[in-house]
């Protein structure tokens, strides 16, 4: 079951992946003089380090609809109407 | 030639069309029809944070440092944005349920809805944010200047045109203050949201995002076949060739994380991301989806800078090598300035400059509209933000408190505040003109934003310390604010002042009158050489170092007043007690509601006062004219409509001028709010578990008496006949001479009073067996019919001696239970002697049967075998049936007394049936006989 707890533990899981990603010494193994599919390695690396992130968040984070982080409902019910 | 009226009207119409998208999102609102109600608008409005510094800037950055220079600025923020649920999410939520209306009132509201943090917070923003707002007046007084002299591509080329791009500049402020100024105050908004300007934003967004992917489209795939085409050219020119990989050195290294923090701090501290992220969230489910698009559109509008920079630099270096000025100019690294014959080129705006030198006229223009469409949607943003914190946080409280103006005599205040909210908006784009005039010029578009991202980046501890730290109080924050700002102007704003010549030189090289120590390029002697610092790097260092240890150090140090105490819990336990914390009020005491409207009316205006409170009447099914005396969550609720308006520390000092009880004492908050429900819980838990106790307790004197009665009956009832024994035993003893018939006779008896006391012996031995758990089941399938045939027989004599009429009633169906043959048949001799026991004397009459029978339980259909045993003796009255079955418990009926037994009989009888999975009762009433019944599962 999706709780709040595992919800946030996915996107710390994928915050450490992306500064992972991004470290520098992790950047200094890319950091090659060579180039990929006509594009300098270094660059493609860092473009698609960055998508694919983006692709595992909207893949890991799936969050149903239908799910309310609690209290929500009520807050903002009230922030509606007098908003 | 592009006539500069074809510009300006161009630029005008654009403007025009924000105006009426802003008008028509206002409008929807109104409607009640949001637009800007999904996560997708949210997501592009959020992308404000793209100015002209990404949109010309970055090209510059790349050009100079390759990708390593400009791309940490977006990493930082797609971090951040996975961290938006964690932190964002709570950020959000805080703010919805305390009415926050900018950084500022966050950070004051926190720590005790303090007016002095939030002075201090207002006055960091403003001036962090001045050197960022030049960059916006830069860029667009330099690009207009360079399209309107379209073809020409070369700038400043005398003292003449640089005055000329500062009296453009100075027009472009001037309108810049009037489109904000028109776009954020039209009215005075009860919860500082702006539906219209949020859906403008988002246009804005979009059309940046569309013209800078023209422009890469354009170089890419129109001046060369591709990337691999492009980066095969750029590979020829090795100052180009230099940036496909990045410098491994201590410089690099410091300066990446370095913009990546900065970044990850910026994309929520700075006032307008705040103001988008946070205030103008209409949703916070908007986040889940904004948490990837927004990301995306950070690399969407990331991907064509290094081909724009390469090729502008591919298009400039061959022009320079043929032009005598710049081929001696041009350095070994390149420092993102050409300098030509006719004037320089700079790097910062080779997406426009290098479509002139193509002759792509409208692309150009059509970049020009991107460019502006950028820089203004950063300038409207952020000084509406600003302008809110500076009316809010540092003129009213001000204002407020000094008595000869006699604010608070006023009727309508509404006026005042939008007037102030005007003027600063001016006053803070005219401090970002005037940075520009005499600072910006020596300085690339992205190092003067990276000054304003250190200066944002101070708000962090007091921020997210703030939201997970309760121990956090007001001194620590306000002196770690304090200590960081101090740094960073002392780091970063005077050396700028300094190269700009406001100060000597000398300052810089030998610190303050020689103090070396204190340098401010290298505070404390630090070898910024060696840690390959820069001076953002530098600063960055010393004042989130400085500010970080006075926020924690200060804060274990002080102790928080009550009402620190009571935003600390509200903030950092938000998801706890946002259903509360709506009803939770400061306020113990009333106030007259007449006051209270007089008091929104000022600040609100009287239609949207007369809007709110009918609404809270509705809600809260009030009748104004009934209701005298506001009550406290009415006085809170009115609080936090004024906090939405001047912001909670004003409001707070408001409210109280009306309310005249004081605000409740720590204890008592407290109470309200933390400790007691916990208490109350216990205290709960508590009750019960006492009183469950003292059940127990009732319930073990009642077993022991009980339990004492037993005893005496049970050796009553073995001592009867033992007596009996051992008298005939003695007279068969004393008198050998007995005759045979009496001999007989009495030998009869023993044996039977004998039986007697073993059944009685085992009775015991069997309950205490089942009060132990010691029963062991011996299960097998068997007919239920021959159980009770075994237990005829072996009753047989018991029910000849008392002559009674037994009948019975089998079915000639089999009926198949599992269970333990010899306790069945102990449960058909119990219940068919008791039946005997209380039998009617002399025409007793006993019916036993069974027969099958489907109970329906729920859903289950289930098969029972329904066994009864009836007799017609004196019957159990409705009282007695319920204890029957209890241990030591005799129905006592009427005046006969005691019967016979032992009172444990039925109890081990309810046992076995309870273990073989049935259920047994009594049906009866007094003088008509009883009958027990009971069930067991039926085998298929």
């Amino acid at each position: 079951m999706l709780d709040n707890r595992s919800i946030t533990g996915r996107y710390i899981g994928l915050f450490l992946l992306g500064c992972f990603l991004f470290c520098y010494p992790v950047l200094t193994i890319f950091n090659l003089p060579y180039c990929l599919l006509g594009i300098p390695f270094f660059f493609f690396y860092l473009f698609a380090a960055w998508s694919i992130l983006i692709v595992f968040v909207i893949f890991c984070t799936k969050i149903p609809d239908t799910f309310q982080s609690q209290g929500a409902d009520t807050a903002g019910n009230n922030e509606k109407q007098s908003g | 030639m592009l006539e500069q009226k074809i510009i300006i009207f161009v630029s005008f119409g654009y403007m025009g069309l924000l105006f009426a998208i802003a008008f028509w999102g206002d409008k929807r609102a109104e409607a009640g029809k949001s637009i800007i109600s999904n996560p997708y608008i949210y997501a592009l409005s959020l992308a404000v944070y793209c100015t002209a510094w990404t949109f010309y800037g970055s090209v510059g950055a790349a050009s100079r440092s390759g990708a390593t220079g400009f791309l940490s600025i977006y990493l930082g923020p797609t971090l951040m944005m996975i961290l938006g649920w964690p932190v964002l999410r709570k950020i959000i939520r805080i703010s919805r349920i305390n009415r926050i209306t900018s950084i500022a009132d966050f950070i004051a509201s926190r720590y005790g809805k303090s007016a002095t943090i939030a002075g201090a917070v207002t006055i960091i923003a403003v001036l962090g944010i001045v050197p960022y707002m030049s960059v916006q007046i830069k860029a667009i007084s330099t690009s207009f200047q360079l399209i309107s002299q379209y073809p020409d591509v070369y700038m400043a080329k005398t003292a003449t045109s640089l005055s000329a791009t500062k009296d453009t500049a100075f027009s472009v402020a001037i309108l810049l203050a009037l489109f904000s100024v028109v776009f954020g105050t039209r009215h005075l908004e009860v919860t500082e949201r702006h539906e219209g300007l949020v859906a403008a934003i988002a246009f804005e967004s979009i059309v940046k995002l569309i013209a800078i992917i023209s422009v890469g489209l354009f170089i890419t795939y129109g001046l060369y076949s591709g990337f691999g085409d492009l980066f095969t050219q750029a590979s020829l020119v090795p100052k180009i060739k230099q940036l496909f990989v990045m410098e491994v050195n201590a410089s690099t290294f410091t300066g990446w994380y370095n913009a990546l923090f900065l970044a990850m701090m910026a994309i929520f501290l700075l006032p307008r991301q705040f103001q988008m992220i946070v205030v103008e969230n209409v949703d916070e489910n908007h986040l889940k989806k904004a948490v990837w698009l927004f990301p995306l559109y950070l690399l969407a509008i990331n991907i064509f800078v290094i081909p724009i920079a390469f090729g502008g630099m591919l298009h400039f270096f061959e022009q320079c090598a043929s032009d005598p000025v710049c081929k001696q100019t041009l350095p070994e690294t390149f420092s993102g300035i050409l300098k030509f014959t006719n004037g320089i080129v700079d790097a910062d705006y080779f997406s426009l400059t290098l479509l002139m030198a193509k002759k792509q006229q409208g692309l150009a223009l059509f970049v020009f509209i991107g460019g502006m469409s950028a820089a203004t949607g950063m300038v409207i943003v952020e000084t509406i933000a600003l302008s809110t914190m500076v009316c809010n946080d540092l003129v009213m409280p001000v204002l407020l408190r000094l008595p000869f103006l006699k604010l608070e005599q006023k009727s309508d205040l509404s006026r005042l505040l939008l007037i102030i909210r005007r003027v600063s908006i001016l006053l803070i784009i005219l401090l970002g003109y005037l940075y520009f005039h005499y600072v910006v010029e020596y300085y690339s578009l992205v190092s003067i934003g990276m000054i304003s991202f250190t200066a944002v980046a101070q708000f962090c501890p007091a921020v997210i310390g703030g939201i997970f730290w309760k121990g956090a109080t007001r001194r620590g924050a306000l002196w770690g604010l304090l200590a960081g700002f101090l740094i960073w102007l002392y780091t970063l704003v005077l050396p700028s002042l300094g190269q700009a010549g406001f100060l000597s030189q000398d300052l810089l090289t030998n610190g303050p009158f020689g103090i070396e120590f204190l340098n401010p390029t290298h505070l404390f002697g630090l070898d910024v050489q060696l840690l390959g610092f820069d001076q953002y790097t530098h600063a960055v260092f010393w004042s989130m170092f400085t500010n970080i240890a006075l926020f924690i150090g200060v804060s274990l140090f002080s102790t928080q007043n009550a009402m620190e105490r009571k935003q600390a819990i509200l903030f950092v336990d938000v998801f706890k007690y946002s259903s509360e914390s709506e009803k939770s009020s400061f306020w113990r005491e009333t106030a007259s509601v007449a006051d209270l409207r007089m008091l929104l009316e000022r600040f609100l205006g009287k239609n949207r006062t007369d809007d709110a409170l009918s609404l809270y009447a509705r809600q809260h099914n009030i009748n104004w004219g009934k209701k005298l005396i506001a009550d406290a969550g009415l006085v809170s609720h009115a609080e936090k409509l004024l906090a939405g308006a001047i912001g909670s520390a004003s409001a707070l000092v408001m409210v109280r001028s009306v309310v005249e009880e004081e605000p409740l004492g720590m204890d008592e908050i407290m109470h309200i709010l933390d400790e007691t429900q916990q208490i109350i819980i216990y205290s709960q838990e508590l009750e019960k578990a006492t009183k469950d106790l003292e059940a127990a307790n009732e319930r073990l004197k009642e077993l022991d008496r009980l339990k004492n009665e037993f005893i005496s009956t049970v050796t009553h009832e073995l001592r009867t006949p033992l007596t009996s024994v051992r008298a005939l035993a003695e007279i068969v003893q004393n008198n050998p001479d007995l005759d045979a018939q009496k001999h007989h006779r009495f030998v009869g008896i023993i044996i039977k009073e004998s039986e007697r006391l073993s059944r009685l012996i085992n009775n015991v031995l069997d309950f205490q067996k089942i009060e132990s758990g010691q029963i062991q089941w011996q299960m097998t399938r068997l007919d239920f019919r021959e159980v009770i045939e075994d237990s005829i027989f072996s009753t047989g004599q018991l029910i000849e001696e008392k002559n009674i009429d037994l009948t019975l009633d089998i079915s000639n169906q089999a009926g198949f239970v599992s269970g333990d043959k010899d306790r069945l048949i102990q449960v058909m001799v119990n219940l068919i002697s008791n039946a005997v026991k209380f039998c009617d004397p002399e025409y007793g009459k006993i019916q036993v049967g069974m027969y099958a029978e489907t109970i329906k339980t729920g859903g289950n259909e289930n098969r029972y075998l329904k066994v009864f045993v009836k007799d017609n003796g004196i019957g159990i009255s409705k009282k007695d049936q319920e204890i029957v079955f209890q241990k030591f418990r005799q129905a006592v009926a009427g005046s006969k007394g005691r019967p016979a037994g032992t009172g444990i009989g039925l109890t081990i009888t309810q046992h076995i049936i309870d273990s073989h999975g049935g259920r047994i009762w009594v049906d009866s009433e007094l003088k008509k006989g009883a009958t027990f019944f009971f069930t067991l599962p039926l085998l298929q």
